[in-house]
């Protein structure tokens, strides 16, 4: 089967016919799948009509689907290298690209590179005016290192590819010495072929179904067990106030001399402003030291709001209150859309001020919605109303659909600032934070303290027993009986009440859950994880 | 240095706060209505003033404007005269009276390109105002996401839009009053059919047959919620036996989509009378060929620029509205900061323009790159002049910009007698739109590409009728702009007369040029319309003769009769070699009027060539930019320290988040935080020994932060599968 497939196929696929067959038929699918997709676009379907039926399928042979001409040009990031697919991931991929990052120093040219890489970069150094000259040279030197390289090297070139085939990676990423001097040796021709389709499956990003299912299918998490709480968990809080961390001095200079750069447009923003389209800046880094920049020097004498659209609990009825109640002086918001639009349209348009929104991050959690985006459109489209906008999510593009942009009207700037997202981030529950658990152990602690010594001495033995018991398989906490008892001896409780009493304020404080179990015992459980309420012990016994 | 500064600002910055999410910048805004009395300048007006270069970009756009809506009405004029002349009848019609609680509807079919359907939608009603009923109501799906909403705005539209239009004519007091005091929130229908009897109750019966009828404008269909819909429909038509309901629907897909979403007891109260409406594409080409490809519009695009905005078009949002707007996008480019570009006007003006112009203007001028073919070919001092003797430029220039005219007029108008020729060949090789020829032609020497000549050969073997057709079409095109232009010509040729010396005419391009053609079209239609008599009567014959031979033909017969074939031809009838020397003419003239624009002095003013500054403006690429920035920092930040060997590679200078970005561009879907933090840190610190490098609490946070930027940025998100994992979000 696998064999009648290749020979539709081209050349270099008759080569691989031990492959198993459901990789082949994957990969004969792509390019079909590639050619009913530009047979759909739509600019296609839409010269069709114009044509009779009889000289329809002559049409269709005779041009092939008409392609962008001028949208995609040579400065553009390729798509290839944004979306590339890789459909399978392995434990080793990590460990690899560490190897390979530390025992090869970055300007030495590793032999391992390929062919297209090399060619590809060459085309965007001279795609790319801005780079410095120097810069150009040195690339310049370095590529035709690489190419010599190539050559001297040929054997090896195809035969360790970094990133791909499991099997290869499985037997020899382990061990880095066999890394580090990856050795010419020369493989059997299948091998290299592997490689070579391996290259070529990857570059692809037109994704076919299987791919998408393949990535999903599997069920298990094929990552290692290991968890952060090998780490001793020290109070990040702290530390991550200081920004200096991690930045050299060498890419402050260039990132202050980034943003000064943008500066220059300012004027030119404003005259957009006013041809009554809106902005939007993207790019990494916190764009709000720009905007605030830009409200100091060109907006201080018109009036304007700020948005924080990253803030947690922002809703789009406090912006229109701002704008309607505390700048335009009326009493209430109106309940209706256009109404709230129109009111805010007759009074600015009245009394001829232009009204600035500066939204930072549009794309912000309680804006993602139709609603929002909607509300903020039709304000962006009043005369009056002038908007800048900023987004950092990589979907944030998703949210608008072909009215709002219609009615936003953005002009898109590239406003990459490479800032630390720090009043940004200062929200959100970052991840590490929340793992090592500071903000848990701190709450904890405070709520422990206002507790009674009886009261402390109740969640102590729920603890205990929780960290005695944690391990067993179906752990469901400790039963309330068992609880009642264990207090009664200690004299923590002197009767049943008196514990309900205790228990609320736990659960009120939500240090502890209660579940009931399917015989109808009450079992409580400390929803804290149980390294957590070992350090936390630790640190109540040491005082 | 720049930390430094950051943390000052966050002291002082009033906008960051953690109860609060929008805060008020007054900046001495008042609430007092003084400011209407005393015309405050806006901020705009403050920054940029009256410059020269402004004031012809707001003239030249306004015009623009204006000619779009006069198009915008005579293009949808038929269609929205149909609607009306429908919705005039529906209600009086006793055979569509007939049925009980049916509903008359019309259904626009409008296409995908909705934002062009707001002005469709503003003139169709004001229309209906002025010739059907004034009570019109138009819903959009944001106002009408219950049935509670969509009734009240219905009705309140229905009922208060009789003031917008009558509140000039005397209405009885009382019923001014109560619709003064009308509340939303009491808007039923109930409300609705007792003002709608108290206003035509006193009503003569002669009247009362020819009530008018209310409508109700559902301009997108398809975002309105379907059981609303289903619940408003069905409300109206229990009362349509009292109030002449009309239903107007916008649908951008197709009328199946009505259907789907009415079930069977919901489209039985309907009556659907479909309208088509024009596919956008036609509509931007109507845009195209008679505002912004005329030798009448004052600023024109470069063939790349075409390109660029018709190919956005085309393949991302079929918005005519769009397409407008990057057009004033682009013209904002051309003409903002550079005085030069007040040249670029109508051609009347030209003269007053150039004379205003200062001496650093006139600088510039001399320092655009097209000026140099130009001094190459004057002699010495000539050439000294122009550099020293402002006066004399300023002359030069403007004869060089009345040139620049001539050429644009002739150019323009080649290009639609090439398309009329396109028009008729079998294939699509340069196209068949204006648009798409001027595309073509504004990017290179069309006359030299492959495909011009092909189309050339290919107009050698069209027949006499088609021919002459096309000839009358091109005719037709030809007087049509001699007849725009005549009235400037008196104008504009006092100037040039006086500068012409009368061996240059020869090359002479413009009014002049295009009588030459005019001429040249008439002389040959003239001949072959004669030539084609004989003509006809020998292809008869021969045609005959091939009939009586196939009868009994072996191969021997058909190799001798083919060979005879070969030998027939090589006599050219008479029309044939008129044909030949037309063709040959008309390729002759379109080398001539359709040289490129960049090959002419001072393109540079009227045609707007830098695509590459408006691209990423126009378009955006907010993930390339990311990617670009993690994958690749170099490209912004332009430091020597992280020069990479590849793409791919990684190194220890990395900007953090870089670095974690590369990192997990390895893993599969989910990322093992724990083995992610040790990867991280042995890049950073290799030295170190496994246990004790990720313990260094620096890259500890170094690390949170590079991770929840990343989280910001939407790359992982946190996953409850696994203790200690994130989850990919990109592939």
């Amino acid at each position: 089967m696998s064999a009648h497939k290749n020979k539709s196929d081209s050349g270099q696929e008759n080569v691989t016919v031990v492959l198993t067959p459901r990789r082949v038929a994957r990969n004969r699918l792509k390019p079909k799948r590639y050619d009913e997709f530009l047979d759909t676009s739509p600019s296609k379907r839409r010269i069709q009509p114009s044509e009779n039926y009889s000289s329809e399928e002559e049409f269709v042979i005779d041009t092939p689907a008409p392609k962008p001409k001028a949208l995609f040009g040579g400065d553009d990031v390729e798509g290839q290298d944004m979306f590339k697919f890789k459909s399978r991931h392995t434990k080793l991929d990590l460990h690899n690209k560490v190897q390979e990052a530390v025992s090869n120093s970055p300007v030495l040219n590793s032999p391992m590179k390929t062919p297209r890489v090399v060619l590809q970069r060459l085309s965007k150094v001279e795609a790319t005016p801005r780079q410095v000259v120097n810069i150009m040279k040195k690339r310049i030197i370095q590529e035709i290192e690489s190419d010599s390289s190539e050559t001297d090297f040929s054997g090896s070139s195809s035969e360790y590819a970094p990133d791909d085939s499991e099997s290869d990676s499985g037997s020899n990423a382990g061990s880095p010495e066999e890394d580090s001097n990856s050795k010419p040796i020369p493989k059997t021709a299948f091998i290299r072929n592997k490689n070579v389709r391996v290259k070529t499956k990857d570059c692809e990003y037109i994704v076919a179904p299987d791919n998408y299912f393949m990535m999903n299918s599997s069920k298990t998490i094929a990552t290692s067990d290991h968890t952060l709480a090998r780490l001793k968990t020290t109070d990040l809080n702290k530390a991550i106030k200081d920004i200096d961390i991690g930045i050299s001095k060498e890419h402050s200079k260039k990132i202050a001399e980034l943003n000064k750069n943008y500066d220059t447009l300012f004027d030119k923003w404003l005259h957009i402003l006013s041809e009554n389209f809106n902005l939007i800046l993207y790019g990494i880094g916190s764009k709000r030291d720009v905007l605030h920049r830009f409200q100091a020097r060109m907006l201080q004498a018109s009036p304007c709001i700020v948005i924080n659209g990253f803030y947690p609990s922002l809703t789009v009825k406090s912006v229109l209150e701002t704008i309607i109640v505390s700048l335009l002086g009326n009493t209430h918001v109106p309940s209706d859309v256009s109404d709230i639009v129109s009111v805010i349209d007759t009074q600015l348009s009245d009394s001829a001020t232009d009204l600035f929104l500066l939204i930072h991050n549009i794309d912000g959690p309680m804006l993602r919605n139709g609603k929002a985006q909607s509300m903020l459109a039709s304000l962006s489209a009043l005369k009056n109303v002038h908007t800048i906008a900023t987004i950092d999510h990589i979907n944030a593009p998703l949210l608008w659909d072909h009215t709002k942009l219609m009615k936003y009207n953005f002009t898109w700037w590239d406003v990459t600032t490479l800032l630390p997202y720090t009043t940004e981030t200062s929200f959100e529950n970052s991840l590490m934070s929340q793992r090592s658990g500071a903000l848990q152990l701190s709450s904890l602690k405070n709520v422990y303290q206002s507790l009674t010594t009886n009261a402390k001495g109740i969640f102590n033995t729920i603890i205990e027993y929780q960290l005695e018991n944690h391990k067993q398989p179906h752990y469901q906490g400790l039963a309330y009986k068992d609880l009642y008892s264990r207090s009664r001896e200690q004299f923590l409780v002197s009767y049943d009440l008196a514990l309900r009493a205790q228990l609320t304020e736990f659960i009120d404080h939500k240090l502890v859950k209660i579940k009931r179990t399917v015989d109808g015992t009450e079992r409580l459980i400390i929803p804290i994880e149980s390294a957590l309420l070992q350090q936390f012990l630790e640190q109540q016994n040491e005082q | 240095m720049i930390s430094t500064n950051n943390l000052q600002d966050e002291e002082m910055d009033p906008s960051v706060s953690m109860s609060k999410g929008v805060f008020l910048f007054p900046n001495g805004f008042k609430k007092t209505h003084k400011s209407k009395k005393h015309k405050n300048k806006s901020v705009f007006d403050i920054y940029f003033g009256s410059e020269e270069w402004l004031i012809t970009f707001r003239h030249n756009w306004n015009l623009f404007e204006e000619q779009l809506k006069n198009l915008h009405e005579k293009s949808y004029s038929v269609l929205l005269h149909d609607v009306v002349n429908y919705l005039k009848i529906c209600h009086n019609d006793s055979e569509m009276n007939s049925i009980e609680g049916v509903i008359p509807s019309a259904t626009l079919l409008t296409g995908v390109n909705q934002p062009d359907h707001v002005e469709q939608f503003m003139s169709l009603i004001n229309l209906i105002r002025e010739e059907v009923t004034p009570h019109v109501a138009m819903i959009n799906s944001q106002d009408g996401s219950t049935v509670k909403h969509l009734v009240e705005n219905a009705v309140w539209q229905l009922i208060r839009g009789v003031d917008l239009v009558e509140s000039d004519e005397d209405i009885c007091d009382d019923i001014v009053d109560t619709s003064r005091k009308l509340k939303k929130s009491t808007c039923t229908m109930k409300t609705l059919r007792n003002w709608y009897r108290s206003r035509y109750s006193n009503e003569s019966p002669r009247k009362m047959r020819q009530r008018q009828s209310l409508i109700v404008i559902i301009p997108d269909f398809e975002s309105f919620n379907c059981n609303t819909l289903q619940d408003f429909v069905m409300i109206i038509s229990s009362y349509v036996s009292t109030l002449p309901i009309v239903l107007v629907f916008g649908v951008a897909t197709s009328v199946s989509a009505l259907h789907k979403s009415f079930p069977y007891q919901v489209s039985s109260k309907l009556l659907i009378k479909v309208f088509h409406s024009h596919p956008s594409h036609v509509y931007m080409n109507q845009v195209l060929e008679n505002i912004f490809l005329t030798h009448t519009s004052p600023f024109h695009l470069s063939g790349k620029a075409f390109e660029l905005l018709t190919d956005v078009f085309l393949f991302y949002d079929f918005s005519v509205t769009g397409f407008v707007q990057s057009i004033k996008y682009c013209m904002m480019e051309h003409y903002y900061g550079d005085n030069i570009k007040s040249l670029c006007c109508d051609r009347n003006k030209l003269d007053n323009a150039v004379m205003k112009l200062s001496a650093d203007d006139l600088e510039s001028i001399r320092q655009l790159t097209s000026f140099k073919p130009f001094l190459e070919v004057q002699d010495c001092l000539t050439t000294i002049a122009l550099f020293k003797d402002n006066d004399f430029f300023k002359e030069v220039l403007i004869k060089e910009l009345h040139k620049l005219h001539d050429y644009i007029y002739s150019f323009y108008v080649c290009v639609r007698l090439l398309s009329v020729f396109l028009k008729e060949l079998p294939k699509n090789i340069l196209g068949k739109t204006v648009r798409e020829v001027y595309a073509k032609c504004a990017t290179e020497h069309i006359t030299s590409t492959e495909g011009f000549k092909e189309c050339m050969q290919l107009l050698k073997f069209q027949s006499q009728a088609k021919l002459v057709d096309t000839i009358k079409n091109a005719h037709k095109v030809v007087s049509s702009a001699l007849q725009m232009s005549s009235p400037v010509k008196p104008l504009r040729l006092t100037p040039m007369k006086n500068n012409l010396n009368n061996s240059s005419l020869n090359n002479e391009l413009g009014e002049a040029f295009i009588k030459n053609i005019r001429l040249y079209l008439m002389m040959f239609l003239r001949q072959i319309e004669v030539a084609s008599n004989e003509d006809t009567t020998e292809t008869m014959n021969c045609e005959s003769d091939e009939a009586y031979d196939n009868v009994h033909g072996n191969r021997y017969k058909l190799k001798e009769k083919l060979l005879k074939a070969t030998r027939a031809e090589k006599l050219e009838s008479k029309f044939e070699m008129i044909r030949s020397r037309f063709v040959s003419s008309m390729e002759e003239i379109f080398s001539k009027g359709l040289q490129p624009p960049h090959t002419q002095t001072f393109h540079e003013i009227l045609f707007f060539t830098e695509v590459a500054n408006v691209k990423k403006q126009i378009i955006g690429s907010p993930r390339g930019a990311l990617h670009m920035a993690l994958n690749n920092p170099v490209h912004y930040l332009k430091c020597c320290c992280c020069n990479l060997p590849s793409p791919d590679s990684l190194s220890d200078k990395l900007p953090d988040v870089s670095l974690a970005y590369k990192l997990h561009r390895e893993c599969g879907k989910h990322i093992n935080l724990y083995d992610w933090l040790q990867a991280f840190a042995s890049v950073l610190n290799p030295d170190c020994d496994e246990e004790n490098r990720s313990h260094d609490v620096n890259i500890q946070v170094r690390f949170t932060r590079a991770v929840a930027e990343l989280q910001f940025l939407g790359f992982i998100k946190t996953s409850k599968r696994k203790t200690d994992h994130v989850m990919r979000l990109t592939w």
